[in-house]
Order: C-alpha cells, then structure tokens, then sequence
C-alpha cells in the first residue's frame, strides 16, 4: 500500500524530530516530559514489533472481516432526520445559525 | 523547439442516488446547512457506515460503459486528514483496489476521433462545505453533501490539447446522464474536474513537470484554464527556466491559474482497508445484470439514427446531445415513421420555441406523440406545410394537441379529389373570360385560377392537389373535349 | 458469608412478586452512593431508573416477551445512550449526549429492563486496570487498595460489590474477561460479530465486541442472546440464528475434549492461579470430559499483533475527536491548527495520547507493509491455531484469564514483557474472534478471586456457556461476594 522501506529503517529507534511530527500528524501536542515518556515507551513497543518479522506470511492472506463476511448492503432510501438532526445540531460548540463555526481556514 | 501538451482528467462524478453513500441520510442537492445528516454524516462516536448498494452499481455500471475491467474483491481504505469539512478524521474511499481499471472513452473533437484511456474508477464520500467568512474571521460548515457518493473517473495522461479535454469531459458528462447515474451538472458541482498538464518537447517521450489545476467550475473555463497553464509553462520553458510541480487554483475573474499556499509537508494519508465495512465482492453475475439492465449509450444510438433511420452524422450527433432529447425524438418518430421530418421538427421547430420560453424538453407543451401526429398529417396530405406550423405554434403556447385544434377549426385540407374538382369547375364556369384568355395561351393565369381555388375554399385546400388536378381539367378543356 | 443473588434469581423472584423493582432499584442506588468510593459509577441515573421500576411492578414483572421488565442494569460509559451523558470516562466527552442509544443497549431496554447508571472504565477502553479514567481509579471490591482490572473495570466491580445485577462491558482484547476475573465475577466476550457494534465508541473496531457481565453463565448467557444477533446499522454483525444459551445443552461435560495449550503454561503464572486453574479443569473431568495437550504454536505473537492492529484501528478511530461538531472544543485559540491539537491534547489523557501515536506511526508512510499488513497476516495465522485445534483435537479450550490476580493500585509495570503476561491468555481468542467467558474458580492467599477461561469456536457460545453453567452447578466460586457488601434483598 505505501512505498517499500528499506530494512534499516523499520525498527529503528524514533528521534525526538520523529516524535515532533508524529505529534503532529496525530495534531497532539505535548508537554517536554510527556515527550520525554512518549519516546521511551514508544521505542520500547517498536522493538517489541520485529518480533513478527521471525514468521514467513508471503503465502498468507490478511484478514479481512475475521468470519469472511462479505457485500453488506442497504438499499437506497433516504431516512427522515427531523428530532434527530436538532439534537445533532444542538450538540454543536459554535454554532452560527445551522451552521459549524470554526477560526477561519487559510487556504482550502 | 515545439512542444506537446500532456493532460489528464481527475473528474469527479456525484451521483444522484437518494441516500448517502454510507448513511441513509439525504443526498440532495442544496437544503438549509446541516439538515441533510444524520449520526454518520456527523461522525458521532458509535456510528458506523453501510453500503448504498445502489453506488455500487452505478460504479459498474460507468465501468462497463467505460470499457472497464471491473475487480472482483473490492475493499475501502480509510484516507486520513484533519479538515473541519471531514467529519470522522478521515475519508472512506478506496485505495489501490479500485472497483474498475483499464478502460477507455472514445472522443471525437472537430471531427477527429480519438480513444482516451481511463486509469480507474473508485467510489468514495464527499465531504462538507466551508463558507469562509473573513469579517468575523471564521469559517462556516455546512455537513450536508458530507458522505454523498462520489465516483472518481481518473483519465491516462492521453489529452493532447484542451479542445480535446473539453471533449472528454463533455462525453463523460453525457454518459453519466444517459446511464442516469449523475446530473452530470458542472455549475451545481455534480461533475467537478481537475487536470493534470505537463509540456514535452514534441517526439520525447518522458513526460515534463506538470502542475495540477483546481477549482475549474464550468464548462466553458475548462479550455480557458488550460490555455493560460499551457502559455504559461511555456513561456517559462522558452525562457529556459524549470516548471515547478504544485497544484494550481484557476481563477475565473481573470482567467488565470495561481499556486495554492504550498503545504509544508505533502500529505501522509495513511492508508488501510476500513474495518467497519466487509470486502466487496462482484461477481460475473451481478456484472452480467448490470449489463443487460444498461440503457443504449450516445455512441450506439448515434449509429442507429444514422444508419438505420437514414439521418445525417450531424442530425445524430445533435439529437443524441442528450437523452430526454433523443428520447423525445424517437417517440415522435415511433408514431409518423418519418426520421428526416421529425429530426427537422424538433431541432429547428421545437428547439427554437422551447429556448425562447426557457423550457426543456422535458416541459415541453406538445407531447412527443403530438408532434408525431402532426407529421403524420402532413404525409397523408390532411393539412399543408404551412398549415402545420401555424398548429404547432398554437398547439405549444396552449398546450393542447394540433390535431385536437385542427379538428376543431376543421382546418383539415381538403384533398378530396371529388370535392376539389367541383370546386375547380365553379371557378372556371364564373370565370370565363379568364379561361378564354388561359386557353387562348395566358399560361400565368393559372395562378389566378388557383387563387381564386384557394379563396373558394377559404385556403384548406390541398395546393398540390389542387394544381394536379386543375392541370388536368384545364389540358382537357385545352385539348378540345367537351365541357 | 455474603453470597451474590444471580439475575436469574432475581428475575425469577420479581416474577413471583417476593421483591418488586422498586426495591431492587432503591437497594442498588443506596449502595451505589454508600460505596462511591469504589468510583464504579460515573453517572446515575436515578429519577428515571426510580421512574420505570415503578412502571414495572405496575406491569407486572418480567413475562414471555419482556424478560427482563424490572431489571436495572449498568452501562459501561463507552455505550451511547439518548438520555444522559456518554462521557468514555474522558474529558473530551465529559458532557457529551448522544442523540441515539447503541443497538445493544437498546435491545436490552425493549426486553424491559432500564439503566441505573454508566459505570467508570478506561479512557475510551484503553488500559486494563481502569487507572486510566480521567475522572478517579476504579477500586476492587475485594481489596480496594487493588485494581480491579480493565478497561470494563467499573462494570466489573459493580457486580462484585453487588452494585447492580448486571453490568455491560466491552472487550477488544481482554476488558470483560480481565476485570471479571480479577473481580470474581463472570463476564462473556461473543464471537465477533455477534453482538452489534452501532453505538459502541470504537476503539479497534475489528476487536471491539459489547458483552455482559454478571454473577453467574446463566445471567450471561440470558442477557448475551437477548443483545445478539444482525444489527442493519452494524455491517459487520453477522446474520445468525442466536439459540437459547441460558438453556444449556445437556450432559455438555461427557466426552467433552478439553484443549489445553502448552504454550498457555508459561513461568510467570502465580501458582495459585496455576493450581486452582488446573483444579477447575479437574472439576469439569469429573464430570466426565477429557483434558487433550494441545498447541496454539502463534501465540507467542499475538501481543505484538494485537499492539499494532489495535493501535492503528484506535488511532484512526479517535481522528473525529476535534471539538468542532461535538464534545469539548478549547477555548482560546488561534486558527484552525491549534484548535485541532489544544482540544485534542485537553482532551485526551496520556495513555490515549499514547495509543494515538502509536498508532499514527504504525500507519504512517512506509509502515504500513511492515506493521499493520503484516499483524493482519499474522492473525490469519493465530486464527488458524484455533480452527484447526478445534476441527482436530478439542470442543473447548481452557486456560487461566490472568496470570496474576488483581495488583496494588499504582503499581502496573510498564515494561513490555510485564505487559505481555499480562494480555497473553485474551488476547488471542479476540484476534481470532472466538467466544470465551471468563469465570471464577477460586481464591489465592490474599483472597483474592481467580478466573478460569473457557475458550470456544467461533459462533459456540451456546457451548461454552453450558460447560460454564456445568462448572457453575457443582461449584459456589461464583457466589462467592466480597465482605462490605450489603446484605441481600429481603
């Protein structure tokens, strides 16, 4: 699904940089000694992950739906809203009106 | 040093399904902000998608009009970003397991017919609208065409020039409105286009920088937008510079195209097949049904009008334009029998009065049917030529059929021959001096007789008829035979 | 000694009129407040519960096709429900009101029973000790200096200390099993599949799995069919016919072959829980099954599976956590970007933010291949164990649920081999989606309860549930209360 890597990579420790994007992909920002924690147990874990490079899976299947379900469908009917969609609506922070307000969005 | 133009089209084809694609909220257009939703549409904790199965049929169907191959095991992969306009985190779309691949369309543009390929087809959700209002420095979100069904038509990198997109685009857009799946509507947003253009010196065959150009919202900017991307990439290769890869936002004010904002990072998207919803599996039946439940498509039908029912290229392409349009026409036809006459009626007569009045086709005052009657009457000689438009013009500002109005003014031509021969001879005998005068050589003044036919029978009667048989009457009288 | 009263007493005594509702309902809310210290309940639901109790005894208790009319229950904190707050014990939801109530719930309530309150958990159901609610710990009702496990640690102790009659949890890799046997109570994981997931917050959603809670298999074996079966609005809920499972099947014990994986027998097991789990085993050869060695040879895997699968499932799961159409949204911030991270970084406690990364990371460019494709193959493989030893060799398999019993409040490891052990003997029959029940089957030298795990094949839950009401025949462990709980209802 995305570029290969190369062996070197995999499995190697994450620098505090790493954790900074990481942090910032996730949008969480933290604090210097949370960082600290984070990257600590997070390499711990990572380490921890090689261990299923010891099995061969290139003849293996994913899992998919874990009992093979397939092709669950609903037909197309629209279902009436009206209480559901006020309560929705209500639940909103911000609101202007009907709609969601947000700080404004620099370039869509 | 010459150079060629590379496009290729990412067009997005909204689909007019009733309910969204994974929630059975509502997927009209339009609608007060935030009343087309539901748990879903939100991404409240705890809601889950399901599959419209009515997407994916429409995938097939595209696909199977597209020449696709259409994939067997299908999944849906979960494309992450933060934007306020996607509700759950993230898009459910689907990733390198497309539902149809490898297909083609054919384009003709001024006349020249070329096949493009497509790359793929996928099915995903839209997102929301962003209002953007700088006064009180906030942006307004409205969820309502949150999760309605996308399909995403990506063309090869096979365009050569920006008549030619425009002729894709226009193709695709009649192929998903035959196949009504789509409205297919560009200013409303339910096709929507972004292309890809690069320039290469003419004869190589790597494939230059190219820039993506966004935020083409009509038709008529499609060819406008590209020309300006073209003038400008190659003033800066003439000028020896280097074009940079970005995504480009047309602006319809002026005509040109200006680099968004760059990120500061290209995206991580970070695919993974969405566990909430189960492998999609088609298989050769359900594609087979497909098939045979898929309305004939502009190209077929073209070539039945032309070779079958004798009209011309041009007649076809014209009538085939749209489908309520051809569909009128071959109701019409289906009554009189008569292509040429009925592809005349409707593309000058018709046309000219529905665009006057602003009305489509499918608000037409006179029924197919009607017009096809009309036609008929004109064939059998029940009423002229002249006569007919006059019904026509009638019969559409009052929404009543021509025949109904005819019989009632009893403006039936008279083409009996008995009657229009009694006619004829009343005429004559009240009119001796001329027909002394017309058989003693004033050949012109059988048009005074006809006049004179034509008055007596306050003009219903049948001209042809009546110039056939005065021809008749009066090289008898002229031949000597008694009266 | 005090003993627990199943529900399916209690149903069975509401129905001859020898208690009402009303009773019931006030007992348990007076506990609840008597015992708040436990933190078992985030929010009561007192006025309504009050309310329909008396409309049940008006209408007569439970009968054919309301089974549990005047029953209250608790709800785990992770199920929406319309009415009150749905908070995941986080402050990101610490007021948020769902506008639907989850399938599951909701079935239980058109069966006639109605909520007494949500019960504490970890934050969005990650941990297993409910240290990580950020409202206050949960404590074991057996010893409140102890945990008593999670991440359905609240539901777990509101049984054990006799707070409600049945709680629902929801179990991804070990939270219904874990904290019921650290809690002495029993607690069933259905097939995956099974139960619907619409409404349940998602944690790893091709894990998570609602199930009950109770006293005894029969209590949840009554409440897990009435939650069971196709939910529409759930796509991977599975269209099967769901049997009677508080009706057990007959003579289940003879000739039953009881699978025990030799690499379930590690060092690092308490010996208590070694010996009364392997007295538990004996129980059942008594009457008349067979113990066959058997081998799950992937199960040394399955943690770091289960890590990365449940990481990446939970991180994009929470990506809709933002504060802009519902929940806590943070004040004061400047543009989009920091409104995104401030709500999130407030929100969420830092275990979650934990789980998040981890997951962000797993997925994240390049990743993909190496951890997420490659755990969802692996778990092809660990799914394999379990068809094949159970087409092969055994009907059931049976193994501790914890290797320790509940540890002191504040003193978890973090070290990953710690973890390990910890998760090694659920986590498995949840990433191969098999049904297993935790039940309990004895005390250590701190008196302190041990759960015995039955593990079946998938869509047997009317099996393991009847080897579990077997056991629970010819033993009282399950009956077993901790001292300080109120007495029983008159």
């Amino acid at each position: 699904m995305s570029d290969t890597e190369s062996d070197a990579q995999k499995g190697k420790s994450l620098s505090d940089a790493d954790i900074e994007k990481l942090a910032t992909l996730s949008r969480l920002t933290l604090e210097q000694d949370e960082r600290k924690e984070l990257r600590t147990k997070i390499n711990s874990v990572i380490k921890y992950f090689q261990k299923l490079e010891e099995l061969d899976t290139t003849e293996v299947e994913p899992l998919s739906h874990v009992h093979g379900q397939q092709n669950t469908f609903r037909a197309d009917t629209c279902r009436e809203t009206g209480a559901l969609g006020e309560a929705i609506r209500q639940g909103v922070p911000d609101r202007s009106g009907n709609f969601i307000k947000v700080p404004l969005v620099i370039d869509q | 040093m010459d150079y060629e133009t590379v496009i290729g089209l990412e067009v997005h084809v909204q689909l007019s399904t009733e309910s969204k694609i994974f929630s059975s909220a509502s997927a009209a257009f339009g609608g007060d902000p935030n009343t087309h939703i539901d748990p879903l549409t939100f991404g409240l904790p705890g809601s889950l998608p399901v599959l419209n199965r009515k997407v994916a049929e429409s995938a097939i169907l595209l696909g199977l009009a597209l020449n696709c191959e259409i994939r067997k095991f299908n999944r849906f992969a979960r494309k992450h970003y933060f934007y306020p306009d996607l509700p759950k985190g993230y898009q459910i779309s689907q990733y390198d397991e497309p539902i149809c691949e490898h297909g083609r369309l054919k384009i003709s543009t001024e006349n020249v017919e070329r096949v493009i390929g497509v790359t793929r087809i996928h099915m995903e959700e839209d997102a929301g609208k962003n209002i953007h209002d700088a006064r009180t420095r906030s942006s307004l979100i409205d969820l309502n065409r949150a999760g309605v069904p996308l399909l995403e038509v990506v063309s090869e990198p096979d365009l050569r020039s920006p008549a030619e997109a425009g002729s894709y685009l226009k193709t695709l857009r009649q192929i998903v409105r035959y196949l009504g799946i789509s409205d297919g509507n560009m200013e409303e947003g339910s096709l929507r286009c972004d292309a890809n253009i690069s320039l290469r010196p003419k004869g190589q065959l790597k494939f230059g920088t190219r820039t993506e150009v966004k935020n083409i919202n009509s038709f008529k900017f499609v060819e406008r937008a590209l020309n300006y991307e073209i003038a400008r990439q190659l003033s800066i290769l003439k000028g020896g510079g280097q074009v940079i890869q970005e995504t480009r936002l047309f602006d319809s004010a002026n005509g040109s195209t200006h680099a968004m904002r760059s990120k500061e990072e290209s995206a991580d998207y970070r695919y993974f097949p969405d566990p909430d919803l189960p492998p999609l599996i088609v298989e050769e039946s359900w594609i087979e049904k497909v098939r045979a439940g898929m309305p004939q498509l502009p190209e077929q039908l073209m070539e039945k009008l032309h070779s079958e029912l004798g009209l011309s290229e041009y007649d076809a392409a014209v009538l085939t334009s749209e489908k309520e349009d051809v569909e009128y026409f071959l109701a019409c036809y289906k009554v009189c029998r008569n292509a040429k006459a009925s592809s005349n009626w409707v593309t000058s007569e018709l046309f000219g009065l529905l665009k006057k009045e602003g009305l489509s086709i499918t608000e037409s005052p006179i029924a197919a049917a009607d017009l096809g009657e009309l036609i008929r009457l004109i064939d059998d000689g029940t009423i002229s030529g002249k006569m007919a438009k006059e019904l026509f013009e009638e019969a559409f500002s009052t929404s009543r059929s021509p025949k109904e109005i005819m019989e009632e003014r009893g403006l039936q031509q008279i083409s009996d021959e008995g009657e229009l021969q009694a006619v004829i001879a009343e005429v004559l005998e009240a009119n001796p001096g001329q027909l002394a005068e017309y058989l003693g050589g004033k050949e012109k003044l059988k048009g005074f007789f006809v006049g004179q036919i034509m008055k007596a029978t306050k003009g219903s009667a049948n001209p042809k008829k009546v110039t056939e048989l005065l021809d008749r009457e009066l090289n008898t009288r002229k031949s000597g035979d008694p009266q | 000694m005090d003993r627990h009263l199943p529900l399916t007493t209690l149903i069975e005594q509401l129905g001859k009129r020898e208690i009402s509702s009303v009773e019931l309902t006030e007992q348990y809310l007076s506990s609840a407040k008597n015992r708040s210290e436990l933190g078992v309940f985030l929010s009561l639901n007192e006025e309504e519960a009050l309310k329909a109790a008396r409309q049940a005894d008006q209408d007569g208790g439970p009968s054919e096709e309301m089974p549990l009319r005047g029953i209250p229950f608790a709800i785990k904190d992770i199920f929406t429900t319309s009415s009150g707050v749905t908070s995941c014990a986080s402050q990101f939801l610490k007021d948020y009101r769902s506008p639907f109530t989850a399938t599951s719930v909701q079935r239980l309530l058109n069966a006639g029973a109605f909520s007494l309150g949500k019960t504490n958990l970890d934050e969005f159901a990650m941990g297993s000790s409910n240290e990580n609610s950020s409202f206050f710990p949960v404590r074991n009702p057996w010893d409140e200096k102890r945990v008593p496990g999670g991440s359905s640690g609240g539901s777990g102790a509101a049984i054990a200390a006799r707070l409600a009659p049945v709680a629902l949890g929801t179990d991804t890799g070990g939270s219904i099993r874990q904290p019921a046997s650290l809690c002495g109570i029993t607690g069933l994981k259905p097939t995956y599949g099974r139960i619907s997931r619409y409404g349940l917050i998602a944690f790893a959603s091709s894990l998570d799995q609602p199930g009950p809670m109770a006293v005894s298999a029969k209590d949840c074996a009554l409440i897990g069919r009435l939650m069971a079966g196709k939910d529409e609005n759930d796509s991977t809920s599975v269209d099967r016919p769901v049997s009677r499972w508080e009706e057990p099947l007959e003579n289940i014990c003879e000739g039953l072959r009881i699978g025990v994986p030799k690499e379930y027998f590690i060092d690092g097991i308490s010996s208590a829980v070694g010996e009364r789990v392997e007295a538990g085993i004996q129980e059942l050869e008594k009457r008349g099954a067979q113990r066959v060695e058997i081998s799950l040879p992937h199960t040394e895997y399955a943690v770091a599976t289960y890590y990365v699968v449940a990481s990446a499932e939970a991180s994009s799961n929470l990506a809709r956590f933002d504060g802009i159409r519902y929940g806590t949204r943070a004040q004061e911030t400047e543009g989009l970007m920091e409104l995104y991270t401030k709500s999130r970084s407030e929100g969420f406690g830092p275990e979650v933010k934990r789980r998040i990364m981890m997951g962000t990371y797993v997925l994240s460019s390049g990743y993909y291949d190496a951890y997420y494709l490659k755990a969802q193959k692996v778990r092809t493989l660990i799914q394999q164990d379990f068809q094949k030893a159970f087409a092969d060799k055994c009907d059931v398999i049976a193994c501790p649920t914890t290797p320790h019993t509940a540890f002191p409040i504040g003193e978890k490891s973090d070290d990953p081999l710690q973890m390990y052990l910890e998760d090694i003997f659920t986590i498995p029959a949840s990433l191969a989606g098999v049904p297993a029940i935790s039940l309990p089957c004895g005390f250590d030298e701190n008196h302190l309860p041990i759960g015995l795990q039955l593990i079946g094949p998938a869509w047997e839950e009317h099996r393991i549930l009847s080897v579990a009401q077997a056991f629970q025949d010819e033993t009282d462990w399950h009956l077993q209360a901790p001292p300080h709980t109120p007495s029983k209802a008159a």
